[in-house]
């Protein structure tokens, strides 16, 4: 490896100019629940599956809650309270399965509304504190906090401040010189966490990690690195270049690299376009590809249709269509295409997505499917006042 | 291997090949160019698959048969900032091409130059000789309204329609069109041609035309056009669509008919447009005898309002335009009059220019 001492320190001096913060909710789904039913407090609750049975509530005000032991059905685990991870029950776990784990959890369904109301609410708190905020999902944000006068640590507890007195939440926050730091640090000290990380910090506290806590670097890619014998991120930035190189493609391998030596320079978006919209659904029991083909393709154009409805009301057009295929033993693939112009209409996106499926072997039944539009741009045909030309296309 | 040439005599060929090149590379070997040189000649060559662009590059000296590939835009940033009398020294060791100038030294990574995928140049069904005037004509005054990216993928080219005494460049939006016919003797091809070239090849082109000496030839095949001239060659894949019956949508009995100073309608177009909704871009066109107004208003509730002469006695019409289509035909207009033909407030207006009739337009109203 060739050392270049010197373009290191200036890159080193630019990032810790900045100040990121990353800040995500703790167990949030299942946060909201339990602000709303305290009495459930201290006992393990999942929240997950749409046909969970509601409590029922006593005419004394008092509530009986299902129990995850009763529940049969195929749903998944939306968000678990930290007595139930500490069963080792997790989000995106079969109920089923988590019910053999934790058998007396208390099962709720899923209220988005409710969760979507109290994201709102977390969200506008931190927007008064500083307009330079990326909503990354219901749960997460960043913040740029450069050029505040106060220190990280005090800025820190601001942010957590502002979401409990917005809430009556608690959340785990970390600012770091860029937003790949910061989202590591947000998970060493969850929940209720508060991480202040320096590039300084870099080989006491992150090299130790595995790779796969760099958000971007996903299973294959520590499957892959593992096999070359790297598994820490320190591993990972002392790796030889060339070698990365060869296993990854230079681009890939340089920005692994880049992130393994902490260096980030992605800004915190303020306003972003949607880069992808989806639709999928579980199917109430499995349906094989061949046998219920009629079945299947109702739930796959209602898929397309509804996808078609919210390109329109994002006024965007996709040129990328994916589908997605759960099988019934549960191996998942996806399979995508581009396209050589935007569609926005459900039958193109139905006949894109079709190709797709075929080119998926289909010869076992399907748990799952959804499609996927990505490659979003502004649909210009989208004003209504302008006129259009009356162009048909030619007839043989 | 070594070649060595002058910075002035690699900038602008490297300049052309490098526009085929897409910006955001998913394939490595697409950000390179390919180098190659036989006994009299080296010639770059770039391509992201759809287009492929070769140039000629004059040397002081080279070793026959040298092929490699180097990155295409380090290459020119590097060669744009080297004075241009310099005297370029480029040779490759393995995976490694060394760039001398002077006192400068650069050391470029390069990709295997098998790896570079050229496009397949299939049998011509027509060869066509173009004088670049005239193809630069057909590009300069349709161009601006090729759609982009739009569903109708047939629309995201420039479309040329070849009779025996004619050739016809079409483009469209769906809200304007732009036509431009040259006439001219052509052999009669075997059979039809009726090409659709990506909006992208037709940009390209426009700027390797303007140095590309005074014709131009052009082999049409089923899906692929070839440009070339002394120095340079384009190829580029075709879209494979049928165009719309465009003569329907251009009017044919507009009866109310204006004409005006081209100049005093474009700046006061662009005055009124400062206070025009800016999502929109709608502005107000009334006729009345012997005048046009023009008006905009925007959600904040200014206004700009003005009045210009106009040659006019048809009927009083009021309709709104996006004020970008108007512009971008008068922008195209060579003479310094414009005729507009109205049919009523809801149609479409025929824009043409009475010196020169190659060119029509037509654009759409927009309701306000």
């Amino acid at each position: 490896m060739r050392a270049r001492p010197s373009s290191q320190t200036a890159i080193q001096l630019s990032s810790n100019s900045r100040r990121i913060a990353h800040l995500d909710m703790d167990a949030f789904f299942a946060s909201v629940e339990l602000l709303r039913r305290p009495e459930l407090r201290g006992r393990p609750v999942v929240v997950g599956g749409r046909r969970a049975p509601a409590p029922l509530r006593h005419p004394d005000g008092s509530q009986t809650y299902a129990r995850l032991g009763d529940y049969i059905g195929r749903g998944v685990v939306t968000t678990a309270t930290y007595e139930a991870r500490a069963l080792d029950v997790h989000s995106g776990m079969g109920l089923m399965k988590a019910a053999r784990l934790a058998p007396d959890a208390v099962l709720l369904p899923a209220d988005f509304e409710a969760y979507r109301a109290y994201s709102a609410r977390f969200k506008a708190a931190l927007a008064a504190i500083t307009p330079r905020i990326e909503s990354r999902s219901i749960d997460e944000v960043y913040l740029d906090l450069t050029g505040f006068a106060q220190g990280s640590e005090a800025l820190a507890q601001r942010l957590k401040q502002a979401v409990f007195e917005a809430t009556g939440l608690s959340c785990s926050v970390a600012v770091a010189p860029n937003k790949l730091l910061a989202k590591i640090g947000s998970e060493l000290d969850k929940p209720d966490g508060l991480t202040v990380l320096t590039l300084d910090d870099m080989p006491r506290r992150i090299w130790p990690l595995q790779v796969a806590r760099i958000n971007g670097i996903g299973p294959k890619a520590t499957a892959r690195l593992a096999a070359l014998g790297i598994h820490t991120i320190g591993e990972l930035a002392q790796a030889d270049p060339e070698r990365l190189r060869a296993h990854f493609g230079a681009a890939c391998a340089a920005w692994m690299q880049q992130a393994a030596r902490g260096h980030d320079e992605r800004p915190v978006m303020t306003e972003s376009a949607p880069r992808s919209i989806s639709r999928e659904t579980t199917f109430e029991r499995d349906l094989h590809p061949r046998r219920d083909r009629a079945e299947l393709g109702a739930i796959f154009t209602a898929l397309c249709e509804r996808l078609a409805q919210d390109l329109r009301r994002k006024g965007v057009a996709s040129r990328t269509i994916g589908v997605k295929l759960r099988y019934d033993d549960f191996r998942t693939l996806t399979r995508d295409a581009t396209l050589p112009a935007p569609v926005r209409e459900a039958g193109a996106i139905r006949r894109a997505a079709g190709e797709c499926i075929k080119r998926a072997p289909l010869d076992r039944p399907l748990r799952l499917l959804g499609v996927r539009c990505a490659g979003l741009v502004a649909d210009e045909a989208a004003d209504p006042r302008q006129a259009a030309l009356p162009l048909e296309p030619v007839s043989d | 291997m070594n070649i060595k040439l002058l910075q002035k005599e690699l900038l602008k060929p490297l300049q052309r090949v490098s526009g085929a090149i897409e910006h955001r590379q998913t394939i490595p070997i697409l950000g390179n160019i390919l180098v190659e040189t036989d006994k009299n000649s080296l010639r770059l060559i770039a391509t992201d698959l759809e287009i492929e662009i070769i140039a000629n590059c004059s040397f002081i000296s080279s070793e026959e048969g040298a092929r490699f590939t180097a990155p295409a835009r380090k290459l020119l940033e590097i060669c744009k900032n080297l004075p241009s009398e310099a005297v370029i020294d480029i040779s490759i060791d393995k995976n490694r091409l060394t760039l001398k100038s002077g006192k400068s030294k650069f050391y470029l990574s390069t990709l295997p130059p098998d790896d570079f995928p050229r496009l397949e140049s299939p049998a011509a069904a027509l060869e066509v000789i173009l004088d670049t005037a005239t193809l630069a004509a057909m590009i300069e005054h349709t161009s601006f309204a090729i759609a982009v990216e739009d569903v109708r993928y047939y629309l995201n080219g420039l479309y040329f329609e070849i009779k025996s005494n004619s050739i016809t460049a079409v483009a469209t939006d769906g809200h304007r069109l732009a036509l431009y016919r040259s006439t001219q003797e052509i052999p009669l091809p075997q059979q039809q041609i009726a090409p659709i070239i990506p909006r992208k090849t037709v940009l390209e082109l426009l700027k390797i035309i303007k140095d590309s000496g005074s014709e131009l030839k052009i082999d049409f095949a089923e899906n692929t056009i070839v440009f070339s001239s002394e120095n340079l060659n384009l190829t580029s894949k075709l879209i494979d669509g049928r165009f719309p019956d465009y003569e329907r949508v251009i009017p044919k009995n507009n009866k109310n008919i204006a004409r005006v100073d081209k100049e005093e309608l474009r700046s006061a177009i662009q005055r009124v447009s400062v206070l025009s909704n800016e999502k929109h871009k709608g502005i107000r066109m009334t006729l009345k005898q012997g005048t046009i107004c023009l008006e905009s208003s925007n959600p904040e509730h200014d206004e700009a309002i003005e009045e210009i002469k106009a040659e006019y006695d048809g009927l009083n019409i009021e309709c709104g335009f996006n004020y970008a289509y108007l512009i971008d035909v008068l922008n195209a207009c060579d003479s310094n009059e414009i005729q507009m033909a109205f049919n009523d407030s809801s149609s479409s207006v025929l824009l043409t220019d009475p010196h020169h009739p190659q060119a029509t337009y037509v654009i759409m109203p927009m309701r306000l």
